[in-house]
């Protein structure tokens, strides 16, 4: 039996440590995924926590078919669409007239000195739509056809909305590795 | 624009593939008793479940014993009205007192139908006598039969027993001392899974942790009982048991295929702290990790040295387990409380316990690996016992047994001394056998 197969009987038995360890290995980059998906840390908490119970009420129902760390992500995920969904009334969602063009073409730059601290900042300062249907698109590999069903928009919105995202994440990356450039250079 | 913001896409996605940020540790805190407060139903359920066993096992067997109790009390007699003549006078009793006064309602005027009583018998001499009987002569001997009238010896106790006086000369009673015919000696087979866990006072931090990991498993006991009743009520009892005690040392994983990279050269590289002494390795081939972060392994290949994932290391378990096997002597006294075709006993006693294996393995698909050794264990502890045995005889010489039975261990496995800190083991089983007297 392989070892996550015998940490997930344990904890379908009710076994405290085997649900310690389950929740240690995976925590860290589940909470990165969460700080993705949220603007500020405490609801990248509560996403956590209500993922990872949601994740232990469902165990039960992971068939060993397919990768775990998949399976126990989609669950972050679809718990950050929740709280999406329960405050997207509250989320103020900049008009595309807002939004400039990048400066500079994309593909000319250098994002070499970008890290993923870096990446995960800029990211967590776009707007909560754009955001979500960037992380979906980008990130997640989900289809406009399906993120429309997910974030309930459609399809032309899934669309703009991540054209949007693009052009405000080339614009900050873009302003942050000039930024970093002259820091480095004095 | 798409092909410009795939590209910004591909930086985002590789950027933060594997990016891990430590969350805080209070969301586990949170996540923990959520999780225990869903499970606790089912605890209780099971809990309750078993309790219920408990009480009905026990409430009938309480009435089944009543119940063939009363049908002691109210026999039937009956008489040959033929043979039967009145008493001259009052009559000195052939039985003994204490059996007459246990059975007077047998004896009873009242108890017996009129339509069944001769003439003859209607007399009160008859009653006379026996309640003259309930006043027992001075002398002890009471089978003197120079006090017995020939008459009464004919009266014949039972459940439907007829009065022959060609048959009988003096009154037959059944052997209500329980002292069931000469068998005083019985031989048990007895077997019992049983519970281990322990009383703990004090505190003991590396010990408390290490015993928070620590998972009781099932262990079993059971062997071959001798034993001797030494009268109605006691009997002693001896004999062999062969019983493991073990804990699952959950968090500890194993790992095989570390031998080539052991420079220790067979010396034990791990010492883990548990709470029934120190595990030391003794296979060279073996890895161990507390993925708990609990500090229980002492070793030289700690995480910072060794990664046994990224030196492909064979995984093995996520726990290990600790066994340990005893040949137990006891000497245990029986007391029958309810002497019936289903007997009830309290039981107790005390027992010397020999060490006969101290193991510690990892098991993987089957197969039990051999890890190391718990060090420092005493050869020889003493536990008592106290239980309740129920006993049903279903033939002649046989009866089959089923003893709920508490151990406590007076001396502990190890004799380190824990600092600050006080460990009692107890056990708990439900033995079951079938016991053969002769």
């Amino acid at each position: 039996m392989s070892e996550i197969k015998n940490i997930i009987s344990g904890c379908l038995k009710g076994n405290r440590r085997d649900q310690e360890l389950l929740y240690r290995r995976h925590a860290a980059r589940l909470y990165a995924v969460c700080l993705q998906y949220s603007g500020n840390d405490e609801e990248a908490r509560d996403i956590l926590q209500e993922g990872y119970i949601k994740i232990f009420e469902n165990l039960a129902n992971y068939k060993h078919e397919g990768s775990f760390e998949g399976w126990i992500r989609r669950i972050i995920v679809n718990t950050a669409l929740e709280k999406y969904r329960s405050r997207h009334n509250l989320y103020r969602v900049d008009d595309i007239d807002d939004i400039p063009e990048p400066d500079a073409d994309p593909d000319n730059e250098d994002y070499s000195g970008l890290e993923a601290v870096d990446l995960l900042g800029i990211i967590r300062e776009l707007p909560p739509k754009y955001r979500m249907v960037f992380n979906l698109f980008a990130i997640e590999g989900y289809s406009h056809k399906e993120i429309s069903r997910m974030v309930n928009i459609s399809e032309g919105t899934s669309k703009s909305n991540l054209s949007r995202a693009r052009a405000i994440l080339q614009r900050r990356v873009g302003s942050y590795t000039g930024l970093k450039k002259k820091l480095l250079n004095g | 624009m798409d092909d410009r913001g795939a590209n910004i896409d591909i930086v985002f996605r590789n950027g933060l593939k594997d990016y891990e940020v430590l969350p805080p540790q209070d969301v586990w805190d949170n996540i923990r008793p959520a999780i225990r407060k869903k499970q606790l139903p089912l605890v209780i359920f099971r809990a309750a479940a078993m309790i219920a066993v408990v009480l009905s096992l026990s409430l009938l067997a309480y009435r089944f014993s009543r119940e063939i109790s009363a049908e002691l009390e109210n026999p039937v007699i009956a008489l040959n009205p033929e043979s039967v003549t009145p008493l001259p006078g009052a009559a000195a009793a052939i039985l003994p007192y204490n059996e007459v006064s246990q059975n007077r309602g047998v004896f009873s005027r009242a108890s017996i139908p009129d339509d069944l009583v001769p003439e003859a018998v209607k007399t009160d001499n008859i009653f006379a006598a026996v309640q003259n009987i309930e006043n027992p002569p001075e002398s002890d001997d009471v089978s003197d039969k120079n006090n017995t009238p020939a008459e009464l010896t004919a009266l014949s106790y039972g459940r439907a027993s007829y009065f022959n006086p060609d048959e009988e000369n003096s009154l037959t009673l059944p052997d209500n001392t329980g002292s069931k015919g000469p068998n005083r000696w019985s031989i048990s087979a007895l077997f019992a899974p049983t519970y281990q866990s322990r009383i703990t006072s004090g505190e003991n931090e590396a010990v408390s942790r290490a015993m928070a990991a620590e998972q009781n498993i099932v262990n079993y006991s059971g062997g071959l009982a001798l034993s001797y009743k030494i009268n109605r009520r006691f009997s002693i009892q001896s004999g062999l048991y062969y019983s493991t005690i073990g804990k699952e040392l959950t968090g500890i994983t194993a790992y095989s295929g570390f031998g080539q990279q052991n420079n220790a050269k067979g010396n034990p590289v791990f010492a883990v702290t548990t709470s029934n002494g120190t595990i030391r390795t003794s296979n060279s081939d073996i890895f161990l990790k507390d993925g708990l972060a609990a500090d229980r392994i002492q070793t030289y290949y700690n995480n910072n040295v060794f990664d046994p994932v990224k030196e492909s290391l064979t995984y093995l378990d996520n726990s290990v387990r600790q066994n340990f096997s005893y040949l137990e002597l006891p000497v245990i006294l029986r007391y029958k409380v309810i002497d019936r075709a289903l007997d009830f006993n309290i039981i107790g006693g005390v027992s010397s316990n020999l060490l006969v294996n101290n193991s510690v393995y990892a098991s993987a698909d089957g197969s039990k690996t051999q890890v190391g050794t718990t060090e420092g264990l005493n050869l020889i502890t003493f536990s008592s016992s106290l239980g309740m045995g129920m006993e049903y005889s279903f033939a002649n010489n046989l009866s089959l047994n089923l003893e709920p039975t508490f151990r406590y261990y007076i001396s502990p496995f190890n004799d380190i001394d824990i600092p600050g800190m006080k460990i009692h083991p107890y056990s708990f089983g439900v033995f079951s056998g079938i016991t053969y007297k002769f």
